[in-house]
């Protein structure tokens, strides 16, 4: 404060210039903010946003206790078990990094070929570098029919 | 020499020196710039061979995107197109297969005579850092490639190539989605990948090299260490050379002395490269199939060190010393600087990369052998 | 090394990659390519017939090059070979190549037996022209002059040769590239199973199968595998064409050659019959018929096809009970001296004398061989119209005019 008091015809020019170049350098930043927020917009996937659908997947009678099921609902792959009257619903994307574990009954564990991840029947990691068990899918049973809620998935097998 | 030198020069030359004021011989002189009596061992000049192998695949990559389509729908039968049908496309393509996996060779045969004879001591800090990053654009032009085949290890490659981003802190999951261009890899992945394959990457790995080149140009090239100068004297080699002009020095002109050791190794690298292409021709697998994947799937060779430690570890811990890994790596030059202030070590780089040679080797071969 | 001595190194590492080049060319030329023309595996007279044909009629060497014959040096003299007593001997005037003028089924059973003795027991075979004289149908209509280019061109499919065998294997597999993709075409079958009398593709047309088949035009570009690769696989097309169900194989019934394998009832003739011993290929009516379920079992459940099956039966049957009627009139006619018939399985002598020349016999004829085969094979192959409207209605629509006719005729003749 003690400057702006002592400032000399000189120092307020300079002071001017800088004000100017600041305000210059901010409208710029801004134009460039606000087109580059455009271009951010555009080529961010449209589909990021993944919303979840409950998609009736069998039927009670079709998968009596102790069966299991591999389907295909809304672009995921899906192994639906039916254990003692529990139904559940495990994705076969691998946790790691994102290949098929898939489901095989001879060994009955889920096997990913990427990094040899191998799961057990519930989803439960076995041995490998994967991080946690297989996601599961939230299982609703409306008057015998079974409904899973999955991800609806575009474009995705 | 000035301008108006320049002028009085008759005929086109002189023509042309008017309309593009540059002087010839400043250049030549640049050119003949003597470098040291080392430079004349061939495991000092390989650092010519990637810019040799980047033209290459630069010039197959023009020709091959004549033909290849970046849609799921088409890519797989564009490859197949190329490769059966078109006069000379496996070859073309055989030439860019193959020219990737030599221009990694000649990147990590370099960059090993760097960091083992210590190079990228100051003032080379920043030139090393250019290096580790020209080397980065390379891995990445070879990952952007094969995605774009578009056969089952380039879908599965992609998958978890790009998903390994979504470990990446906060900024991580927004990432993965930006590279794929939605949820999973889909047809917008590979529009995405197919520009940055032809037009970021070499945008960006030009604009390295020629601050690489004038980086060595600035600093000139580095001597001898003078422990290696006197191993050279035990051995009863002389640390100066006859030069053109026949006068004993420990110098020789950058051209055409040096430039003709380039010019023989670049002969010798494709002669090797054209005879892979003939001995082993382009491969293409099965096609892309997202429900599927494949049993004994695998990377390309010089990803297998990586895939063996992500084999070998939890994903976040694999990932993190990956991280760290690459950030050693990258800034080599100043922890190497601290070792030797601290203890006084100058032999740490050779040990280390040692070490590192002799590890990623045997992932390789672990990997290579194993189901 | 001196700068010279690294000179002479360039020039010799420069020719030695100038001699891989030579290789690379060569790896090129050997490469085959699609668009080009096969090596050279024609021999060297055929080399010869290759080209003088590709100008003067290139069509046909074109045809070739985009065979597996032509891939699998199948060249002209393979099958145009001849010898000096061979009914077709031809010496050919511009190259003097003593050739066969036309291959016949013996020439086709040297690599494809198999097919060729399916074929020889089927019914396409015993549509030979010399039978085909002497059935019924043939009196009834058509001056001479129609048959080159009508009856013949069908029925050429069952020609008996010189050397005794029997068939036209490019009615069906085009020469000259004996595809399979248009052998498997429906409209291949459709060249003759089509019009007032057996409208075979127009029925898969209307069925389920043709128009599944047909929504999507890429199904016609899968129509060129070979079945041989297909065993112990179901059929690799979203739904039937004719093959499929008649000829192509399954996953556990071989592929056949002879039409009639599948089918349990001889749906043609003025009166529907079991196949057991039809067509010469000695297997019993039940076998056949489990034959084709085998085909239906590919998509369909036993409950469904058996029942469908079933309800075709009785279709059979109730058309012989319509059919039944009207004979037996024109029986009491014959008996009550009204007019003479030929009756349906007298012999040709009989139908030159009293061939069917009164209305209500043309009337009975036209009910059974037009409309009474429309609405047994519109029943049996999934043609809702064809057994219906173009079916039955006709059948008993026929039957009624038939009726009146006769009254009509009765009358005039008894009232002179």
């Amino acid at each position: 404060m003690d400057e702006e008091k002592n400032k000399t015809p000189d120092q307020a020019v300079t002071r001017r210039d800088f004000l100017v170049s600041g305000a210059m350098a901010t409208s710029l930043a801004a134009v460039g903010v606000v087109a580059g927020s455009f271009g951010w917009q555009f080529v961010y996937p449209a589909a990021a946003k993944i919303p979840t659908v409950q998609v009736l997947a069998t039927s009670l009678s079709k998968l009596p206790p102790g069966t299991r099921k591999v389907m295909k609902l809304g672009g995921n792959e899906v192994v639906l078990m039916n254990t003692n009257g529990t139904v559940r619903a495990i994705s076969t994307v691998c946790t790691h990094l994102g290949c098929r574990a898939a489901w095989e009954e001879g060994r009955q564990q889920f096997v990913c070929p990427c990094h040899t991840g191998i799961f057990d029947v519930n989803g439960k990691v076995v041995s490998g570098p994967q991080p946690r068990a297989l996601d599961e899918f939230a299982v609703e049973i409306k008057s015998g029919n079974v409904y899973v809620a999955v991800p609806q998935k575009e474009g995705a097998g | 020499m000035s301008m108006e030198s320049t002028q009085q020069v008759k005929g086109w030359r002189g023509w042309l020196g008017q309309r593009f004021p540059i002087d010839v011989k400043v250049y030549e002189e640049l050119a003949k710039e003597p470098v040291p009596k080392h430079m004349e061992r061939w495991w000092f000049a390989l650092g010519g061979t990637p810019l040799l192998l980047f033209v290459i695949q630069g010039v197959t990559g023009i020709l091959l995107t004549w033909y290849y389509v970046p849609r799921p729908e088409f890519a797989y039968e564009s490859v197949t197109r190329i490769s059966n049908e078109l006069p000379f496309g496996w070859w073309v393509r055989g030439i860019h297969q193959w020219g990737s996996q030599l221009m990694i060779i000649a990147v990590i045969l370099h960059m090993l005579r760097t960091f083992t004879t210590g190079a990228y001591r100051k003032p080379r800090e920043l030139n090393w850092l250019v290096g580790t990053g020209l080397l980065v654009v390379t891995l990445t032009f070879a990952f952007t490639g094969y995605a774009l085949v578009n056969d089952q290890l380039s879908y599965w490659a992609t998958t978890v190539g790009t998903n390994m981003f979504a470990e990446i802190p906060v900024v991580g999951p927004i990432m993965l989605q930006m590279i794929r261009g939605g949820v999973a890899v889909t047809a917008d992945t590979m529009t995405r990948l197919y520009p940055l394959h032809i037009g970021a990457l070499p945008t960006a790995i030009a604009a390295l090299i020629a601050l690489h080149v004038v980086l060595i140009r600035f600093l000139g090239v580095t001597d001898l260490d003078a422990r290696e100068r006197e191993r050279l004297a035990r051995l009863g080699k002389s640390a100066t050379v006859k030069g053109n002009g026949k006068v004993e020095s420990s110098h020789f002109p950058f051209f055409p002395d040096h430039v003709m050791t380039e010019l023989v190794i670049g002969m010798a690298v494709l002669i090797i490269l054209v005879n892979l292409t003939i001995l082993f021709p382009p491969t293409l697998g099965p096609k892309a199939d997202p429900a599927n994947t494949p049993l004994h799937i695998k990377p390309e060779w010089y990803f297998y060190p990586v895939f063996r430690w992500l084999k070998l570890f939890p994903l976040q811990i694999g990932l993190a010393g990956l991280g760290v890994g690459v950030l050693g790596f990258v800034f080599w030059p100043f922890i190497d600087a601290f070792v030797e202030r601290r203890f006084g070590n100058r032999d740490i780089n050779v040990i280390l990369a040692f070490i590192v040679a002799v590890g990623a080797l045997a992932f390789i071969l672990w990997e290579l052998f194993s189901v | 090394m001196s700068l010279n001595i690294k000179a002479l190194v360039v020039i010799v590492l420069a020719i030695l990659l100038l001699a891989t080049f030579t290789v690379v060319a060569y790896v090129e030329g050997a490469q085959k390519r699609v668009g080009a023309p096969p090596p050279a595996v024609a021999s060297a007279e055929a080399q010869q017939c290759i080209t003088c044909h590709e100008n003067k009629s290139p069509g046909i060497v074109a045809q070739w090059r985009d065979s597996a014959h032509a891939e699998k040096g199948v060249d002209c003299l393979a099958c145009h070979k001849v010898a000096k007593d061979d009914f077709d001997y031809f010496m050919c005037p511009g190259a003097s190549i003593p050739v066969a003028s036309h291959p016949t089924p013996k020439d086709c059973k040297e690599c494809h037996e198999q097919a060729v003795v399916e074929f020889s027991r089927s019914k396409h075979a015993a549509l030979n022209a010399q039978k085909f004289a002497t059935s019924p149908d043939r009196l009834v209509f058509e001056p001479t002059i129609a048959t080159q280019h009508g009856c013949q061109q069908c029925h050429n499919i069952g020609h008996v040769w010189p050397d005794q065998s029997i068939g036209e294997c490019d009615a069906c597999h085009a020469k000259h590239t004996f595809s399979l993709q248009v052998a498997r075409n429906p409209q291949t079958c459709g060249e003759c199973h089509l019009g007032p009398d057996h409208s075979h593709i127009e029925q898969w047309v209307e069925s389920k199968h043709g128009n599944i088949f047909m929504s999507d035009p890429d199904n016609y570009k899968k129509l060129g595998y070979k079945s041989k690769d297909y065993v112990g696989k179901p059929t690799p097309l979203p739904a039937p064409t004719c093959t499929t169900c008649h000829m192509d194989a399954t996953a556990t019934l071989p592929a056949t050659h002879d039409v009639g394998e599948r089918l349990a009832w001889e749906s043609q003739s003025p009166w529907s019959t079991r196949t057991t011993e039809a067509w010469g290929n000695g297997y019993s009516w039940q076998e056949k018929r489990d034959r084709m379920e085998n085909a239906c079992s590919q998509c369909h459940t036993p409950n469904f096809y058996q029942r469908y099956l079933l309800s075709g039966d009785l279709a059979s049957l109730q058309y012989n009970e319509i059919f039944r009627e009207g004979r037996r009139w024109l029986t009491e006619m014959n008996k009550a001296g009204i007019f003479k018939t030929a009756g349906v399985k007298d012999n040709l002598g009989a139908f030159l004398a009293f061939g069917y020349d009164e209305a209500p016999e043309e009337q009975i004829y036209h009910a059974w061989h037009h409309q009474g085969r429309l609405f047994r094979q519109g029943a049996l192959m999934m043609a809702a119209d064809y057994t219906q409207w173009h079916g039955i209605w006709e059948v008993q629509r026929s039957l009624v005019v038939y009726a009146v006719s006769l009254v009509r005729f009765a009358g005039h003749r008894v009232g002179h």
